[in-house]
């Protein structure tokens, strides 16, 4: 299991990554379609309606996904650098049995009605699982494709957009399948998805190699003034997280998270607001979005190895400031059209920004601690996944409560959307090359 | 056989994300087969809206 022990054989293929790396990200990016249990999970106890007092409230269930999302973030920032010491297969192996176990543990949960088991389960075990899913196979895919970094490090996190995709209509089928009169199915959908998981994460676990410590892709070498560092110039994750590089780069990623979870976790209700269209038109909104984040991870993360992580992120920032101040235009003149084409090149540019950032940090920093780097990095991914949503919500409802008509109700959050992407695109443009002297003060 | 590997290996990912992308499509249709508003029907509908509104919890 160690990372000796998967060093690639030559003639092993570096095609042979990716789906492995995809294997575990479907998975663990089961926690965006996490939601479609939240209100199964407030009628255990009444079944057909939610009992005041005996069941479950929306914020506390509400509370598993959160405690997720913060120990994504926080096991990323902790064991970053054993993942880089132990390997990837060892590390997904770890993932596999926290996710999977946080799972088992839900679903023991539910059947006791006890939520502390699903805060720790889903929550704490489960978040851990996938802090250390989602930095193991970053990591090994930008060290085997060095010429297409953001292309590969594109198509693993494509892969946890995939999973709510997946994730979201497994457990409604599940839960279906398994309901009776007297149980909602929940416990039964989250045993058989941890069965699942388990088998796709051991197929992505055994699958896995790194490459030999020269290893280089057939007939590539380095260009002399091509973005990125070599490997004996690798900052180590320690020295890199104090460089001022790190930071404006933290901020980035930070804001275009806050900024993309504005229309994503509320377009299947704004454009019922600010059109008049009905719910099951709204939902279809939202899954087409949703197909659009998927699409731009690839996309956008494979376009900036043509343009460089620099500049694709000004396209991001601009275009999206733009875009988003756009949209309350779009309702003023009536044009549906308009409003889901714009909306749909946002989401494309949010799911961008998560796949480009490896391949930045890479740029910046070299690849021999890419992974643990990327760890401390994504504690922005989580603060903005919670504190974003919490304020756009906060916003509209107030703006709603005050009086203001429901399809102007977002223009003050859009407006705010656009200087996040301000404040996002000053940090970028501040991001420069590690300069001679802080490469030879922070180089081991 | 490194070939075959390789097409197994990536149809392992690649189903499940073609029905988990063809969902998704599924459920984008009614987008399509919607007529689009005038904005300034959306006040007239607003009890649609409200009503609608109770059967669509979102979240990022």
């Amino acid at each position: 299991m160690s990372r000796e022990a998967t060093v690639a054989a030559p003639g092993f293929t570096r095609w042979l990554v990716p789906p492995s790396a995809i294997a575990v990200h479907i998975c663990i990016g089961d926690v965006y379609g996490f939601n479609v249990f939240n209100e199964p999970l407030t009628r255990l106890v009444g079944v057909s309606r939610s009992i005041a007092g005996e069941d479950w409230t929306i914020p506390q269930v509400g509370w598993i996904y959160s405690i997720a999302l913060m120990m994504l973030g926080l096991s990323a920032a902790l064991f970053g650098k054993w993942v880089e010491r132990s390997g990837p297969r060892k590390t997904m192996l770890v993932s596999l049995v926290c996710f999977c176990g946080g799972l088992v543990l839900s679903a023991i949960g539910v059947k006791l009605h006890q939520l502390w088991l699903l805060y720790l389960g889903y929550g704490v075990l489960g978040g851990i699982g996938l802090g250390l899913g989602y930095i193991a196979p970053v990591s090994t895919l930008i060290k085997w494709f060095p010429d297409r970094s953001g292309m590969a490090t594109g198509m693993a996190i494509m892969g946890f957009g995939g999973g709510a995709l997946i994730g979201a209509p497994l457990g409604v089928e599940l839960m279906a399948r398994f309901k009776t009169a007297t149980s909602l199915g929940i416990a039964e959908a989250f045993l058989t998805m941890a069965g699942l998981y388990a088998l796709w994460m051991l197929f992505g676990a055994l699958t896995i190699r790194v490459p030999a410590p020269e290893w280089q892709p057939a007939g590539w070498s380095p260009k002399p003034n091509a973005p990125g560092r070599a490997p004996q110039d690798s900052v180590p994750v320690d020295k890199a997280w104090r460089t001022r590089q790190f930071w404006f780069l933290w901020v980035v990623l930070c804001m275009n998270v806050s900024a993309g979870i504005g229309v994503l976790g509320q377009a299947s209700l704004m454009c019922q607001d600010m059109f008049g269209v009905s719910a099951a038109v709204g939902g279809g909104f939202a899954g087409l979005l949703s197909i659009f984040n998927l699409g731009g991870r690839f996309i956008w993360s494979s376009i900036s190895d043509l343009t460089g992580r620099k500049a694709v992120y000004c396209i991001y920032f601009l275009l999206g400031a733009v875009l988003y101040a756009v949209i309350p235009l779009t309702q003023k003149i009536g044009s549906q059209f308009l409003f889901v084409t714009v909306t749909a090149i946002i989401i494309s540019m949010y799911g961008g920004g998560f796949s480009t950032v490896p391949a930045y940090l890479k740029d910046l920093f070299g690849t021999a601690e890419v992974g643990a780097i990327h760890g401390r990095l994504i504690t922005s991914w989580s603060l903005a996944a919670i504190v974003g949503p919490m304020l756009i919500n906060y916003i509209s409802t107030a703006k709603k409560a005050a009086g203001v008509p429901k399809e102007q109700a977002y223009n003050a959050t859009l407006y705010l959307m656009v200087g996040l992407l301000l404040v996002g695109f000053i940090s970028n443009l501040c991001i420069r090359p590690l300069s001679a002297k802080q490469t030879a003060k922070h180089t081991v | 056989m490194k070939a075959l590997r390789i097409i197994i290996a990536w149809l392992l990912v690649g189903l499940p994300l073609a029905w988990g992308v063809s969902r998704s499509v599924l459920k984008s249709m009614p987008l399509f087969s919607s007529k689009t508003l005038d904005a300034r029907s959306v006040s007239t509908s607003r009890d649609t809206i409200q009503n609608s509104e109770k059967t669509n919890p979102t979240k990022p």
